[in-house]
């Protein structure tokens, strides 16, 4: 078990001599502390996965140094790091049973045979009921679920340091998937080891991380809590990536109180608002929730709605449609009408504003105090 | 008026049975969704509908003409799927207009059909490019204008949103929900995701081993489930689902185990009456555990139970709570609540009230629902 | 995968097409399968009727005279073939067996160190530099690389000097050994294209997995992607069997000595023997040579060489049969999806 540390870490694909070339890790610096969850989301190819490699040592830095508790790793090479690792496509050892895909670990190390079955014993016990049943099976025989379930004793026969998954479950079932991170997450926190968890589902993210690295184009964009990422955006990347359905961007213009959006409609804004922003272009940016749904005309724009989606279990419905070239979600009442047309007035409270070029965040909600 | 009629209709592998005896009938405008586990049959049973699998048995008529021995050219359907199936070697603007040009269609006609449909999309920028240029977003989009350009009388997508990035995954829902309303004809939309399903189909039909388990639109589906499976199988969170025992104490009906001990109403003991000293299931959805001080009923003794909480999910809407039960063999279960619970709860035992008149009960062996609701 | 739409066949434009694929295919396997049926077929006729106009498709008379024959003849056919039938035999085999036991690994191990070891640019050079000897037809190479066997490493007729002396640089001669057929044939660009082929299908996750585990990389390339890649083994074996065993023209160039060559040469002088005589009756055979009269007095004729075609054959068909299935179902995974 230990924490970890990155120093400015740069990682090149192709030489960083060629012209245009961009780094997969810009100038990474951070810390994991000991016995910490910690989820890394992006789009596809911001450079996740290359993070996990570089730290499990399976891509070596160009720049910077890497840290296993205080303890410079940057050399060493992956043999020797005593991780732990999970892939997305489980990576077992197809010409193996179950059983010799954990003693691969053993055999490698010339360690006793009594050694490698009190492991044994003691790793399928930790897995719970029935995992005894799949040590004995052929790799291809086992379903995701099962081979996934392999994939994590294969990493804590070895007792860790440091657990590194990269997207483990996200080729399974969506009912599937439902149900094993919530028993991995149980798991993890009965090992207490320190785990960073890459996947580009930032719902996942949230469930399964302590804390949560948001990353673009090779850069942490922001490393915080879920709440500090969903209410208080470091930039308008960060905001569109957290939460579902996405927040609503509208390139909009403000002209002392009015705020005009590019379809000539405008909303009026609070004078205290208005103060804290700059004139000119903007984008307003409304979560689901963050919309005041009216039947009636009043302050509302027009929103006409192309289909309104129920959602049952969260007691809630989102009306879909276009708004000033921009996707509108808007959180309604789950028994609300099947009405073509309803009228949104962004709730200022809770409503984000964004610089129109760089993106960076003008002014946020901020972490509301519910109790 | 059906337009599409499927009665029957089996598969059957060489010791496997993908599909056994599936039936149902899709409506000139509507949009069916069939969902459900992996290797439950649903993207067999789309293959069949294409031609591209022969039938073993059972018929496909669309509309007066059986089509079950017709080869997919002459089927007249379009069909995405999941990878996208572009051509690589092809522009996106020949890509779309593949369908066309391959039933002899006008230049004209297709040219005005592939800038209408690429403007629908979003990708009429993007017409000269080749498909490795483009994003899997995009790819997903030439898809679609593929099937869009067509004259198609059934449109079938086969897992569409699968391998695309969470984030794009709402605007590709809508863009395939904009398609439909434009074409206005029967369609067949496969996922695994109930989510989705839920949030796109007019119908839905739940499948397991080659059957279909229910197929009904998605409130009746959630609010009265036929069977255990389906109840499981539609709403995220899962429903909470206990083993307990009825009982009877005083005239009055209990649902017992060694944590739980709660009564119930009155309207459904008559459906419950055989199974007194039985042992059923009792299913609760996660949105119908509430905070004591919050609930919207009267709140006893006889309708809470008590948890642990392990996990607790923000989302947009409030949270939803993990939590596992305390007396004997933990149990897990979930509640979704409409506010946030604080960070500070975590790992503490919380009181939760049941309300018990959503409740669901099954019979544990033949998971058949036992309240006709 | 199936050729023909799985429905629809019985649509009729369909069915038509349908048979006529179906006869063109037949005719195809018909068409490769009459050269084989002719060589059993004849070697089992005795010699006037092995070339009796009109040929016989059947044996009237069936014998086994010339499988006798073959086996037994060498005693009257000193001059023609000096060795025994056997000592080809074994010579073939040490040299096949001696090639794949240097090929193969060199081969693999190179294929998967281009494959997973080396990363970017360096990995697309040492790509091209590896397979840079298929763009070459073997012919061109065929004088540099018999020089090269006579005086290794200079392909050279004769070593140079060394520069201020009379001395001539100190050479290895490896021509007219085992090892000039062997050595060569260490590398081979086809299987590389194979192993490399199989190797970049195997999930960089497995490999770093094993890392992880704590293998070195030698270990890894043994105990985890060796048993995982049996088919493509299977398939370039057979690859490297066939092409040994059937070679002939570079064992020609590169083996005087006919104690060490293999069967192919001695098949051919054999054969070649019969077609300068130029005809398979004694009478005239007796004016071109003593030895061929012999032979045909004896009752060998084309029957016999029929005999020692399929006897050159049967080896690569046996081994085909071994791997025939990995064979037919193409080089591919199995297990991992």
């Amino acid at each position: 078990m230990s924490s970890v540390q990155l120093e400015n870490v740069v990682k090149y694909y192709d030489s960083a001599l060629l012209p245009g070339a961009a780094p997969a890790l810009d100038h990474i610096t951070l810390e994991i502390r000991d016995g910490e969850t910690v989820s890394v989301v992006g789009p596809s190819g911001c450079g996740k996965s290359t993070l996990l490699k570089t730290i499990a040592g399976l891509e070596r830095p160009d720049a910077g140094r890497i840290f296993y508790n205080q303890t410079e790793v940057t050399q060493i090479p992956t043999q020797e790091r005593g991780i732990g690792m999970i892939f997305q496509d489980y990576a077992l050892y197809p010409n193996r049973e179950g059983q010799g895909n954990l003693s691969y670990y053993f055999e490698v190390r010339k360690k006793t045979e009594e050694e490698k079955q009190q492991r044994l014993k003691e790793t399928a016990e930790m897995m719970g009921i029935g995992f005894d049943l799949l040590l004995s099976r052929q790799v291809d025989t086992l379903s995701g679920g099962e081979r996934q379930r392999v994939g994590i004793a294969r990493c804590i026969v070895r007792d860790p340091n440091v657990f590194l998954m990269d997207e483990p479950i996200s080729n399974l079932d969506a009912k599937l998937r439902e149900r094993t991170r919530v028993e991995m997450r149980r798991l993890l926190s009965k090992f207490g080891i320190t785990t960073l968890y890459v996947t580009h589902d930032q719902q996942e993210a949230i469930f399964m991380g302590d804390r949560i690295i948001v990353m673009r184009a090779g850069r942490v964009e922001q490393f915080d809590s879920f709440d500090a990422l969903y209410y208080t955006p470091a930039n308008l990347f960060v905001a569109s990536l957290i939460g579902t359905p996405p927040i609503s961007v509208l390139p909009a213009e403000r002209d002392g109180l009015t705020l005009r959006l590019h379809s000539g409609d405008s909303w009026t804004l609070p004078e205290a608002l208005a103060h804290t922003l700059p004139p000119g272009r903007l984008r307003l940016a409304v979560r689901p929730e963050g919309w005041l749904v009216a039947l009636q005309p009043g302050d509302g724009l027009a929103l006409n709605v192309t289909h309104i989606e129920r959602l049952y279990t969260e007691r809630a419905a989102f009306a879909h449609g276009q708004l000033g070239g921009a996707a509108i979600n808007a959180l309604v009442p789950l028994d609300f009408p099947d009405t073509r047309q309803v009228f949104l007035q962004p709730d200022w409270e809770r409503s984000y504003v964004f610089h129109a070029d760089n993106e960076s965040a003008l002014h946020v909600p901020g972490v509301p105090d519910l109790f | 008026m059906a337009s599409i009629t499927v009665t029957n209709l089996t598969k059957q592998f060489a010791e496997k049975t993908a599909v056994n005896a599936v039936s149902f009938e899709l409506g000139e405008h509507e949009f069916l969704v069939l969902v459900g586990p992996s290797g439950c049959g649903k993207t067999t049973t789309l293959r069949m509908l294409a031609g591209l699998e022969p039938a073993s048995g059972g018929d496909i008529y669309f509309g007066e003409r059986r089509v079950n021995d017709i080869r997919p050219r002459d089927r007249n359907v379009a069909m995405v799927f999941q990878d996208y199936a572009v051509f690589p070697h092809l522009t996106v603007y020949d890509n779309i207009a593949y369908g066309l040009r391959s039933r002899g269609a006008s230049r004209a006609l297709i040219h005005e059909r592939v800038t209408a449909a690429a403007k629908t999309f979003r990708i009429d920028q993007l017409l000269k490019r080749k498909p490795r240029q483009l994003s899997g977003g995009e790819r997903q989009r030439v898809a679609l204008s593929r099937a869009m350009v067509r004259d198609a009388d059934l449109f079938l997508y086969d897992e569409p949103l699968s391998n695309l990035d969470a984030q794009l995954r709402h605007q590709a829902r809508e863009d395939i929900v904009a398609l439909h309303n434009q074409k206005q004809k029967p369609s067949v939309y496969v996922t695994h995701d109930q989510s989705e399903a839920m949030a796109m189909g007019d119908r839905i039909a739940v499948m397991r081993d080659g059957k279909i388990e229910q197929i009904g639109a998605g409130g009746d589906l959630y609010k009265s489930p036929a069977n255990l499976f389906v109840a499981y199988f539609i709403g995220t969170p899962s429903i909470n689902l206990f083993d307990v025992t009825i009982e009877v104490e005083a005239d009055e009906f209990y649902a017992v185990n060694p944590g739980l001990r709660v009564r119930l109403p009155a309207e459904i003991r008559d459906a419950l009456q055989t199974y007194v000293g039985a042992p059923v299931k009792m299913g609760l959805r996660p949105e119908d555990l509430h905070s004591p001080k919050l609930a919207p009923f009267a709140v006893t003794e006889f309708n809470q139970i008590r948890g642990i909480v392990n996990v607790i999910e923000p989302s947009s809407t409030g949270c939803a709570v993990y939590l596992s039960t305390i007396e004997g063999v933990p149990q897990d279960f979930t509640a979704t609540f409409r506010t946030r619970l604080p960070a500070t709860y975590l790992e503490k035992e919380i009181p939760l009230a049941l309300h018990l008149e959503k409740a669901h009960f099954f019979d544990p062996q033949s998971g058949l629902s036992l309240l006709k609701r | 995968m199936s050729l023909f739409p799985v429905v629809g066949r019985k649509q009729p434009r369909l069915r038509v097409a349908w048979w006529v694929i179906v006869a063109l295919l037949c005719l195809g396997i018909f068409m490769h399968l009459i050269p084989f049926f002719i060589m059993i077929s004849t070697s089992f006729k005795p010699a006037s009727e092995a070339m009796a106009m009109p040929p016989t498709l059947f044996p009237r008379e069936p014998t086994l005279a010339g499988w006798e024959l073959a086996f037994n003849m060498t005693a009257s056919a000193r001059s023609l073939i000096s060795q025994p039938l056997s000592q080809y035999f074994i010579n073939s085999v040490i040299m096949t067996v001696g090639t794949l036991l240097l090929s193969i690994p060199i081969t693999s191990m190179s294929a998967y160190a281009c494959s997973k070891l080396l990363k970017g640019r360096s990995a697309r050079y040492w790509f091209f530099f590896f397979i840079g000897t298929l763009m070459l037809p073997g012919i061109v190479t065929l004088i540099p690389s018999y020089l090269l066997t006579r005086n290794f490493p200079f392909p050279l007729p004769v070593a140079p000097t060394i520069p201020g002396t009379e001395t001539p640089f100190p050479t290895i001669r490896i021509w007219n050994t085992f090892w000039a057929v062997i050595l060569p044939a260490g590398f081979s660009a086809g299987n590389f294209l194979l192993f490399k082929g199989f190797f970049d299908s195997i999930p960089d996750s497995i490999i770093n997995a094993a890392r992880v585990d704590g293998g070195s990389e030698f270990n890894i390339f043994r105990r985890i992607v060796l048993p995982m890649s049996v088919p493509v083994f299977a398939v370039t074996i057979y690859f490297q069997f066939s092409g040994t065993w059937e070679s002939y023209l570079w064992p020609l160039v590169v083996i005087q000595d006919s104690s060490i060559a293999p069967l192919t040469l001695a098949v051919r002088r054999l054969v070649d023997a019969f077609t300068y005589a130029g005809t398979t009756n004694a009478q005239t055979a007796l004016g071109q040579s003593a030895n061929v009269s012999n032979l045909v007095n004896q009752g060998l004729s084309w029957n016999g060489l029929m005999v020692l075609g399929l006897l050159q054959a049967i080896p690569v068909f046996l081994f085909f049969i071994v791997v025939r299935e990995y064979l037919l179902k193409g080089v591919r995974i199995q297990g991992l999806k």
